[in-house]
Formats: structure tokens, C-alpha cells, sequence
């Protein structure tokens, strides 16, 4: 590659420098990219960590292992890291890596902030994990212990991890709305010549749609646990009825953010699918402006449908069937977009490498998710599952089947054009299939759970729920242990292995195939021209 | 190096609108605090009463009301199952229950029943009960003539006391409302509510 | 920037084959799903 002079990122003369101050320091995509990626996985690790403990607990009835206490803590941490400190920071590192490639440009457009956006996250993974290790040494009560959504009064009454929690949920939500601006920025202005938004890969548009909602809805959740906050210490009444506030108000900003975070979850994995599926199908994607317009749909819907997270709170009618019918007819885009990847794959001459397994796998599960999805929308059948194991299966569907599991499609895919070495196929077979068993190993259970009465949230259970119970944890464990597969093929990858071509995939279209692999530091300093 | 690019675009101007955005939704979230009120009270969401302000509207709010018809008396062609409960807040070493579980009414009926209070402790405190209507629906049409709740109560060390209550289910109630419930919360107003920072050992 | 074409690792008989049997694959899903759709409309509830 030639030497650029100047490019917007303007950290061309920078001296090399090795070790950890070139990562303290870096304003690099690809650097900050796999910061992002590595820290991602080390919480996928420490949140399963967490809910493994709980489902040990969950293998007989009664209490072995634990005080309820530190069950309600580690449900409630498990689900906050997974969400704030896996899921998302994954998504944010593909953007990372590879929009700039994809767009073709030289890098994203505030380095800097980049970088900054980056550095909050460990601080804030410190902040909520914290509290487990003071109260070892017997300082304050331990971590959150309310369940990830906070519900005021509880909350409000909470020991000091809430405290904690709050503060790193602010931290965590500063460094996403950074990221969030810096992509929109990133996509707008600094497309190569010619590539229109209606050229723009699907995998730039999913995350555009997703970087808008953080930026509309990540600010409510900001203000409603400041509320909290102010609630707790500071003597106002936002949610406390004796004041004149109401906790139920709490419930309408919490999920006004919650629900549209579902969609910022799965639509960088929506965007990135049909690129795979296009790749091992030696097809061009089916309905790319019928996947943008989805996409667009959803966003738009997802923050007026919030409301059908608490059903039971109690709701006069018009409202409960406006929020039905609302939720519902978030299927109608989502139907157009598996259609889309399915119509992809029809009479393409598929081949299935680690990356289309898992995209199939992503196909079938997440479509249960949805399936399962339709019945907590309607509002009759969801005042008996509401709040038990079939919401619990449901969202794990949704997130594990969904978010995690196109995540690992993504990792499978790109990971060759990262480190310029081709994985070991045959332990990312294995890892596949060893995680498609055991995860519906331990969620098919939970499904039945559910219908039987089982709440969640709960560190004990009545006797006829053990079979389901003990099949479910040993799922969840062999899902654990498949995961170490995962990690040690990223790991042996990184270190060497077959050499990976610049277009890895023989029949993949895109910017990013036109480099080498793994791209040089600097990547489309001279920006490439779009017919 | 730039001669791809003719004169590139403004990224300052793009994240000055985004940072409104950002500041926008924030402010969105502390002013749905006084929307979600207005809301509940307008439509009855949430079991949240008229009380006091309902029978302003009856002598006509502003003027306003004084022109429409009077409302039909009592309407005997139905009956409407009024439940009675409540709760004490913790913190609040009070008993309460009402006297009356469940009284069957005529919409446009005035009716009376008494919650006994009784405070348990040996000291003087003063409370304030909230009051909760379900279904929401009925909430607006559930109008409170007298009730213990509309000013604050002070029991004395031990005493106990009749509280009454005196109300009408308007008329207007939807016919498929056959059940409402009416719950009480009491509150301890002593010290007012203490911040977790502020928690005192009792 | 080395874009040298990745050698194939299938023919083109065997690609010809493959993009068949994804046509057959879908067919039966098709038969398959519909077939689960009037079972459905068979259940007396």
C-alpha cells in the first residue's frame, strides 16, 4: 500500500508502537474492532459463567448452592452483561471492522471518539460486576439483585448495586450513543464515490437502522434510571406513589427503550445474514430494497409497540388491543425478510462451510422465536404465559438463536478476512452442531416449563417441574462447554493456520473481498469508485 | 490523496443535529412524568380517580359544565358489585380494613361505607391514603362525595378510627362494567419518605 | 490489493447438482409446511 500523507482520520505519521499503549491509544477501526470483538467474548464467557451457576441451582428442587439473594443477583447481572457487554459491543465491533471496508472508506469518521467509546465499556463491565466481589468482603449486599428491568418500587428500594448498575448503565449508554453517531456519521459522509444508500451493503443499513434507534430510545433508559436515582437518594417522587409518582410509569419508559433494544440487537445480524446466505448460495441476495424497507418498517414500529411487556400491569381494553395489533404486525416485515433469505437460497448451488450452517440454524430457530412471539402478542393467552419459563424460551430464541448465533455466522465469516487465516472447519462443524443440540436442549424444556405454570425468576420450584429442569441443565452445560470450541478455533486461528485468500469465499461480492487478508493497516486510502 | 472526494461533507453539522437528538429523547423521557399523569387523569388510565376534581366539574368547570344536562338519576335497571381493600405501606405501623367488603349498587346511587384505621404503635402519626380504582375504565365514572383520603389523618398512640366514604357510580359507567374494585394504599407521611442514604435504624 | 480469483473447489456438474437439490429441498419444505397448515385446519378444537 502507498504511504498516504493526510486522510480524515489524520493519524497517518503516527510512529508504530507495540504493546498495550497501542491499544490504549489506537484510532485505528480494525484495532478498536477487535478490541471490541475480544472484550465481547470475554463477557459472553463471564455472563454464561453466571447462568450456569443459576441453572446448576435449578437442577433439583430446592436450595443447594445458593441463597436466593445471590440468585436474583446473578439472573439479573447475567442478562445485563449479555445484553450491554456481549451482544452489543459484537454488533459494534463488526460495524467497526467492517463498514469502513464495506463502504470503502479510509476509517470511521471520529477516530477518536472511537477509541474513547471503546475504553468506557471495561470500566462500566467493572462497575456492574463489582458489587459481587465487595460483598465478599462484606461490604454492602451484592450486585443488582432486581432482575434487568429495574422495576421501581424494588429497585428503589434495592441494596448498593443498583447504585452500581445505574452507573454503569449510563457509562454503557454514553459509549453506544457515541458508536451510534459515529456510524451514522461514518455511512452518510464517507461512502465511496458512487455508492448510493440504495448501493449500500445490507449490513451498513441494518446498523444504520439500529444506530438510530440507540440514539432515539438509549437516552429514555438514561433518563428513567437517573429518575431512579434521584428517587433513591435525592428525595423525589418519580416513582413512588406516596410522593404522587407511580411506578408504573417506570414500566412505560423502561420498555419504551427495552423493546426497540431487541431490534438494535438482531438487526446488525439481520443485515449481515444475506451476505452469507448470498456467498454460499453463488447467488445475488434475493430483494435487497424489500430487506431495506423492512428493516426501515421495523424500526419505525418497534418503539410503538412497548407496551405489550407488561399486559398485566393492568391496561383499559382499547390499549391492550392497540398494543396487540401493533406487535403483530411487526411479523408482517419480519416475514418479508425471511422470505427474502429463503428466496436467497432457492436453487442456489448452496455449499455449507461453519458460517452457512450457522445461517441456516439462525433461519429455523430465530423463526421460532418469532412463531413463539405471535402468542405473548395476544393479549388472552398472554395473561397466562406472562412472566413464566415460555417468555424465558421465547426471548432465548430470540437472543441466543438470534443475536448470539448470527454473531458466531458473522464471526465464522469475517474472521478469515481478519486475521488472514482460514479457521478449523471442522471444529466450527462441530461447534455448530454441538450448539444447536444443547441449546434446544435446554430450552425446548423451558417452553413446556412454562405452559405448566413455572415462573421465572424463581430459585426453588414445585416438585413436577424437575425432569424439565434437570434435562435443561444439562443442556445449558454441554451449550457452555461447546462454547470453549469457539473460543479455542478463534484462538488458533489468530495464531496461524491455512492462509486466507483475499476474497476467502469463492463467490463473495463486496468492497471488503477486494483487499487483502487480513487488510493492510490502512485500508482505502484512496477511495475505490462504484459504478 | 483527496481528489476522490470533491469538497467533503460537513461531519460536524450531521453530529450537531444527531446530539440533538440524543439531548431531544432525554428531555422526552422527564416530560412524559407530567404527559403520563395528564394521560391517566384524562382517560382513567391506571385506576387513577377524579375525586375532588370530578365534583368541581359538576358545578361546571370554568363555566363549561353548567349547560349540559343535569345527569339521570339513579339508574335501577342494573346493579354494579363495588369491592372494597386496602393496604398499609411499610413503614406505617397502622391497621386498616374496611367495614364493608362488597356492596351492590345502582348506578347514581350515593352510597356510604367506613374503613376502621387503627394505629398499632404508641406515638402520634400522620398518614394519607391514595386510592386505586380497577378497571380503569370505571375510574372516571367512580366519583368520591366525602372520603377519608382526600385530606390527611392523624391517629393518636393506639387510637382506632371510622373512616368514612361517600360515593356514586355515575350513570355514564359502561354497561360491561359489573365489578369494580376500590383499593386504598395509606402512607406515612411522618418524616416524609426517607431516601436510602437517609435510612435511619428504627 | 490482490484479488487473484479463488480456485473453485467444485465442478460445474457439481454445482449444477447442488442448485438442484436446493430446488428439491425448497419443494418438499413447501409441500411439507403446507401439509402441517391443512393438519392444522383438520383439528377439531
Amino acid at each position: 500500500m502507498s504511504i498516504a500523507t493526510t486522510h480524515p482520520g489524520g493519524h497517518a505519521a503516527e510512529p508504530y508502537q507495540g504493546g498495550l499503549r497501542r491499544w490504549l491509544t489506537t484510532t485505528n477501526h480494525k484495532d478498536i474492532g477487535t478490541m471490541y470483538m475480544m472484550f465481547s467474548l470475554i463477557m459472553f464467557f463471564v455472563g454464561g459463567l453466571m447462568i450456569l451457576a443459576v441453572r446448576a441451582e435449578l437442577f433439583q428442587p430446592g436450595l443447594q448452592l445458593m441463597k436466593p439473594e445471590f440468585f436474583n443477583q446473578l439472573i439479573g447481572i447475567h442478562a445485563l452483561v449479555m445484553i450491554f457487554a456481549a451482544l452489543m459491543p459484537a454488533a459494534t465491533g463488526f460495524a467497526n471492522w467492517m463498514i469502513p471496508l464495506m463502504i470503502g472508506a479510509p476509517d470511521m469518521a471520529l477516530p477518536r471518539l472511537n477509541n474513547w467509546g471503546f475504553w468506557l465499556l471495561p470500566p462500566a463491565a467493572i462497575l456492574l460486576t463489582l458489587p459481587f466481589t465487595l460483598a465478599l468482603f462484606g461490604i454492602g449486599d451484592g450486585a443488582l439483585a432486581t432482575g434487568w428491568t429495574f422495576y421501581a418500587p424494588l429497585s428503589v428500594q434495592g441494596g448498593m448495586g443498583v447504585d452500581f448498575a445505574i452507573l454503569a448503565v449510563h457509562i454503557l449508554g454514553i459509549s453506544s450513543i457515541m458508536g451510534s453517531i459515529n456510524i451514522i456519521v461514518t455511512i452518510f459522509n464517507m461512502r465511496a464515490p458512487g455508492m448510493t444508500m440504495m448501493k449500500l451493503p445490507l449490513f451498513a443499513w441494518g446498523w444504520l437502522i439500529t444506530a438510530f434507534l440507540l440514539i432515539a430510545t438509549l437516552p429514555v433508559l438514561a433518563g428513567a434510571v437517573t429518575m431512579l436515582l434521584t428517587d433513591r437518594h435525592f428525595g423525589t417522587h418519580f416513582f413512588d406513589a406516596a410522593g404522587g409518582g407511580d411506578p408504573i410509569l417506570f414500566q412505560h419508559l423502561f420498555w419504551f427503550f427495552g423493546h426497540p433494544e431487541v431490534y438494535i440487537l438482531l438487526l446488525p445480524v439481520w443485515g449481515l445474514m444475506p451476505h452469507v446466505l448470498a456467498t454460499f448460495s453463488r447467488k445475488p441476495t434475493y430483494g435487497y430494497k424489500a430487506q431495506v424497507y423492512s428493516f426501515i418498517a421495523i424500526g419505525l414500529l418497534s418503539v410503538v409497540v412497548w407496551a405489550h411487556h407488561f399486559f398485566t400491569a393492568g391496561m383499559p381494553v382499547p390499549a391492550l388491543i392497540y398494543f396487540m395489533f401493533s406487535t403483530m404486525a411487526i411479523s408482517l416485515p419480519l416475514a418479508v425478510l425471511f422470505f427474502c433469505w429463503i428466496a436467497t437460497m432457492w436453487k442456489g448451488a448452496m455449499s455449507f462451510e461453519t458460517p452457512m450452517l450457522f445461517a441456516i440454524g439462525f433461519i429455523v430457530l430465530f423463526g421460532i422465536a418469532g412463531l413463539t412471539g405471535l402468542i405473548l402478542a395476544d393479549v388472552a393467552a398472554d395473561a397466562q404465559y406472562h412472566h413464566s419459563y415460555f417468555v424465558v424460551a421465547h426471548f432465548h430464541y430470540a437472543l441466543f438463536a438470534g443475536g448470539i448465533m448470527g454473531v458466531m455466522t458473522g464471526v465464522y465469516y469475517w474472521l478469515p478476512k481478519w486475521t488472514g487465516h482460514m479457521y478449523c472447519e471442522k471444529l466450527g462443524k462441530l461447534h455448530f452442531w454441538l450448539t444447536v443440540f444443547s441449546f434446544n436442549l435446554t430450552f425446548i424444556p423451558q417452553f413446556f416449563l412454562g405452559l405448566a405454570g413455572m415462573p421465572r425468576r424463581i430459585p426453588d420450584y414445585a416438585l413436577q417441574f424437575a425432569e424439565f429442569n434437570a434435562i435443561s441443565t444439562v443442556g445449558a452445560f454441554i451449550l457452555g462447554l461447546s462454547q470453549l470450541i469457539f473460543a479455542w478455533n478463534i484462538w488458533i486461528t489468530v495464531r496461524g493456520g491455512k492462509k486466507a485468500e483475499g476474497r476467502v469465499w469463492e463467490s463473495a461480492e463486496g468492497l471488503e473481498w477486494e483487499l487483502s487478508s487480513p487488510p493492510p493497516h490502512h485500508s482505502w486510502e484512496t477511495q475505490p469508485v462504484i459504478k | 490523496m483527496e481528489q476522490a472526494r470533491t469538497a467533503p461533507p460537513s461531519h460536524n453539522r450531521l453530529i450537531g443535529r444527531l446530539l440533538l437528538l440524543v439531548a431531544g429523547a432525554f428531555v422526552f423521557a422527564f416530560a412524559m412524568v407530567p404527559l403520563y399523569d395528564v394521560l391517566c387523569q384524562v382517560t382513567g388510565f391506571n385506576g387513577k380517580t377524579g375525586g375532588q376534581e370530578t365534583i368541581r366539574d359538576n358545578f361546571g368547570f370554568g363555566g363549561l359544565k353548567t349547560a349540559t344536562a343535569p345527569e339521570p338519576a339513579v339508574d335501577l335497571t342494573r346493579s354494579v358489585r363495588v369491592e372494597f381493600t386496602g393496604t398499609v405501606m411499610p413503614g406505617l405501623p397502622w391497621d386498616m380494613r374496611p367495614l364493608t367488603l362488597s356492596l351492590d349498587v345502582h348506578p347514581g346511587e350515593l352510597q356510604q361505607v367506613t374503613y376502621l384505621v387503627r394505629n398499632t404503635s404508641n406515638r402520634s402519626i400522620t398518614g394519607q391514603a391514595v386510592p386505586s380504582v380497577t378497571p380503569g375504565q370505571a375510574a372516571q365514572h367512580f366519583e368520591k362525595i366525602e372520603c377519608f383520603c382526600f385530606e390527611q389523618q392523624t391517629l393518636g398512640p393506639g387510637e382506632a378510627r371510622e373512616m368514612p366514604l361517600a360515593f356514586i357510580v355515575k350513570p355514564a359507567v359502561d354497561r360491561s362494567i359489573s365489578h369494580i374494585t376500590l383499593s386504598y394504599a395509606f402512607f406515612g407521611l411522618e418524616g416524609q419518605r426517607q431516601t436510602l442514604t437517609s435510612r435511619e435504624v428504627p | 490489493m490482490n484479488a487473484e480469483p479463488t480456485p473453485s473447489a467444485f465442478s460445474d456438474d457439481d454445482l449444477r447438482r447442488r442448485r438442484a437439490a436446493a430446488r428439491r429441498l425448497g419443494w418438499l419444505l413447501a409441500a411439507f409446511v403446507l401439509g402441517l397448515y391443512l393438519i392444522g385446519l383438520l383439528i377439531k378444537r
